[in-house]
């Protein structure tokens, strides 16, 4: 390990540093950057352990191709991308190990969310943000795989049907679809909760 | 109200209509209050989600989620500082000088066995005594080991490899 | 006393250390092994019911990159092992764990989740020092020591 200490470098300097093979320079960028990426691990997972390790898997990516990031984007950015493979790839793998869900058959046939009656009153109003953070985090869990791939996608990655559409590998009808019901969901959720507390 | 018209609804809310295809949607919301009050929860929704992403941060600490990520990147990558473009002063302070550092140990603990003929060591304690040996039993299983001397405390973590991408020769390495 | 004489006494005194060395080599061998295993839960809840663990066995375990911050015992067992004796131990329904003495002080930890055999640890394990296994039972970890 080195001895050199990044603390105050910044990111674009590290990222040479660590093209040259200095481990230490990429050390610092993996404590500086690692909660976003187990966040968006997390956030599309919902397991700890999964996201611990899909994360670190995706730090391990980054490494090997480092050569490969141009700084277009942010480096945060541009490993965000790496760990929503990986999480793609996995929830992938384990869709084609269980049977259909009832919520993928929903979808196909119209789903009990288009006929849900609308939620009038904004369930979220008057809620203090670490409060509606711990809502919105327990709503999320409670979404399908699929559902809450392209929510996430969308609301925190901020990508546009098109982009969704290509990363995830479907049309941008599919797309338009889940995010529909998504947040259809996430509302008659968050309503639930606001009556429950 | 059609799925159709749900979905493009919606598309307005994110702004993925043509003009055109906006004014006449945005017309439409307002003379039927049952697309207003849809797009007025869709809106909340996309709003309370923008605001509010979770803060999550890694469960681990700093040391134990490195060492992970160090140990994956050796094993693939044997010498990942001799990796192409590697600086030499790196290769020299990762690899070569605990080599020679190890090496000095190992010459001089020798001399001394053969100095004073202490007993052999059994066969397993030929090697560092204070590593463990680990072993998993469990198919698609790793360990992890992490050693603090100064304590004499030794951690093995047992955990399941990811069954999606199994790296091949999973062996667990101490991190000391 | 000529420098013959001198060296002739550092030898002997050597020849003596040698022994002495040898000696305590041979009991250290074929030592019986005084063992604790402790099942431990670990929480970030301050509150959490049951017996600490001891402040020795927290502030090593505080200073392992676990992700917890409080320790407490949920089992424990002692038992003694000759060299070569093994001994099953249930920690509780879920865990099982074998330790046997290999000599020298070095032991071999086989941990079981749920009856399944889940790796097998073997380490040097000096009075003061402390084997902690885990991973394969939620929030619990084994720790096995020598007692004094």
């Amino acid at each position: 390990m080195s001895g050199q200490n990044y603390s105050t470098t910044d990111d674009e300097m590290l990222v040479q540093a660590a093209r040259r093979g200095e481990l230490a320079a990429f050390e610092e960028l993996v404590f500086r950057h690692r909660d976003p990426i187990y966040a968006r691990a997390f956030s599309m997972t919902r397991k700890e352990q999964d996201a611990v390790d899909l994360s670190q898997e995706a730090w391990v990516k980054g490494w090997q191709r480092l050569e490969q990031f141009q700084g277009d984007a942010s480096f945060t950015t541009w490993m965000t991308r790496i760990v929503i493979n990986l999480c793609l790839d996995h929830l992938r793998k384990q869709k084609r190990q269980r049977a259909e869900s009832i919520e993928e058959m929903d979808e196909e046939s119209g789903g009990v969310e288009r006929q849900m009656p609308v939620v009038t009153v904004n369930p979220t109003a008057g809620l203090e943000r670490a409060e509606l953070r711990v809502k919105i985090d327990e709503a999320l869990g409670r979404l399908s795989a699929e559902h809450r791939t392209v929510l996430v996608l969308h609301e925190f990655e901020e990508m546009d049907y098109k982009a969704i559409a290509k990363t995830v590998g479907c049309s941008m009808g599919t797309v338009m679809s889940r995010l529909f019901y998504a947040r259809r969901k996430m509302a008659a959720l968050l309503a639930d909760m606001r009556k429950i507390t | 109200m059609t799925q159709e018209q749900q979905l493009k609804l919606q598309a307005f809310l994110d702004g993925e209509l043509a003009e055109s295809e906006a004014r006449e949607i945005l017309a439409w919301t307002q003379r039927d209050g049952a697309a207003a009050a849809l797009l007025s929860e869709l809106k909340n929704t996309r709003q309370a989600m923008v605001q509010a992403e979770p803060h999550l941060g890694v469960p681990e600490t700093r040391e134990f989620f490195w060492s992970k990520i160090e140990r994956e990147i050796r094993r693939q990558e044997p010498a990942a500082a001799a990796a192409p473009g590697a600086s030499r002063p790196a290769m020299l302070r990762d690899w070569l000088l605990p080599a020679v550092a190890a090496g000095a140990l190992v010459l001089v603990a020798a001399g001394l066995l053969v100095h004073f003929n202490v007993p052999k060591p059994a066969p397993e304690t030929a090697a560092d005594a204070d590593t463990p040996t680990v072993e998993t039993t469990l198919a698609n299983s790793d360990a992890t080991t992490y050693r603090d001397a100064s304590e004499g405390t030794t951690l093995v973590w047992f955990s399941p490899a990811a069954d999606d991408n199994p790296a091949p020769n999973k062996k667990p390495t101490a991190i000391n | 006393m000529s420098t013959k004489n001198f060296s002739a006494a550092r030898l002997v005194g050597v020849a003596f250390l040698f022994l002495w060395l040898a000696g305590l080599n041979a009991q250290a061998a074929d030592k019986t092994l005084k063992l604790e295993a402790q099942l431990v839960l670990g929480s970030n809840d301050a509150t959490t019911n049951g017996k600490p663990v001891s402040p020795q066995i927290e502030k090593k375990l505080k200073r392992l990159p676990l992700k917890w911050q409080h320790y407490s015992v949920v089992n424990e067992q002692q038992f003694t092992l000759a060299k070569d004796e093994s001994k099953e131990v249930n920690l509780s329904d879920e865990c099982q764990i074998t330790v046997t003495s290999l000599g020298n002080e070095r032991v071999k930890l086989t941990l079981q989740g749920n009856g399944q055999s889940v790796g097998n640890i073997t380490q040097e394990l000096k009075k003061g020092h402390v084997l902690v296994a885990g991973g394969s039972a939620g929030n619990t970890i084994v720790v096995l020591r020598q007692m004094d």
